[in-house]
């Protein structure tokens, strides 16, 4: 790929891709006009996937500095709660520690460790389960939609 | 410990300005709190099993649906439950239920 620095001229745009600045990009001006200077429109859609993979890379990059990752869970303790299908909770790393989160039933916990997180996250599950069913007829909005979707994945 | 300031200390302190009920049931491995109000539950969270106080708990912003600055102040004393309450859309600005 030509740097992007040789465009640089009286005229010129300073990126030929640029997210924040589309309107400066020699990209789109070479989809408009057929060419730009030296750059044709090959060139544009190849630097345009280029650009493109750096961006996911980026956003990967950010992933893995967060430490996120996702841990099936496949069963719970005591056995009398059986999981009608894997809860797949997601671990990330806040500040030294670790926070499980099943997201979809907004129950969360804490550990030390990814392990000591999805542990306590299971605790949590099973011990959430019981008490919305044993307050069922009092429930909140919240609590009402957290105990349907642990309806979902928890059976008796 | 970074800038997390969630300890085991604060989120007991948030909770009892709260008034938070230990649910927790004998054989459970962590304590289990409920947040009623007008005898409805509008939330529940569980705290970690430590004599430490300074142990972090980030995950009790999540149960409470608010943010860290809100647990804080829940627990130094700027905001009260109604606050909380207003927060979440259990009762509307002045007080009265939406």
């Amino acid at each position: 790929m030509k740097s992007t620095d040789s465009l640089r001229g009286s005229e010129r745009p300073e990126r030929f891709w640029d997210r924040d600045q589309p309107q400066r990009c020699v990209g789109i001006e070479v989809l408009r006009r057929g060419s730009v200077g030296n750059r044709s429109l090959s060139d544009a859609i190849r630097d345009l996937y280029i650009y493109t993979l750096m961006d996911r890379v980026a956003k990967l990059e950010d992933q893995v500095n967060r430490r996120s990752v996702i841990v099936p869970i496949q069963a719970l303790e005591p056995a009398t709660l059986t999981l009608t299908q894997p809860i797949l909770s997601v671990v990330q790393e806040e500040d030294g520690v670790f926070v499980a989160s099943f997201f979809d039933a907004n129950i969360n916990a804490s550990g030390e460790s990814q392990l000591d997180a999805v542990e306590m996250l299971k605790d949590i599950i099973v011990s959430t389960f019981r008490l919305l069913t044993k307050r069922e007829a009092v429930l909140g909005e919240g609590p009402q939609q957290q105990l349907a979707v642990l309806r979902q994945f928890v059976r008796a | 410990m970074g800038g997390n300031p969630l300890t085991q200390q604060v989120a007991v302190a948030a909770l009892k300005k709260l008034d938070a009920q230990d649910e927790t049931e004998a054989g459970d491995a962590h304590p289990t709190y409920a947040i009623y109000h007008d005898n409805t539950l509008i939330a529940r969270t569980g705290l970690r099993r430590s004599s430490k106080r300074d142990i972090l708990v980030p995950h009790i912003k999540r149960d409470l649906r608010v943010n860290i600055q809100f647990v804080l102040d829940l627990a130094r004393c700027p905001k009260d439950k109604e606050d909380w309450l207003r927060a979440l859309g259990v009762i509307s600005a002045d007080n009265e239920e939406p």
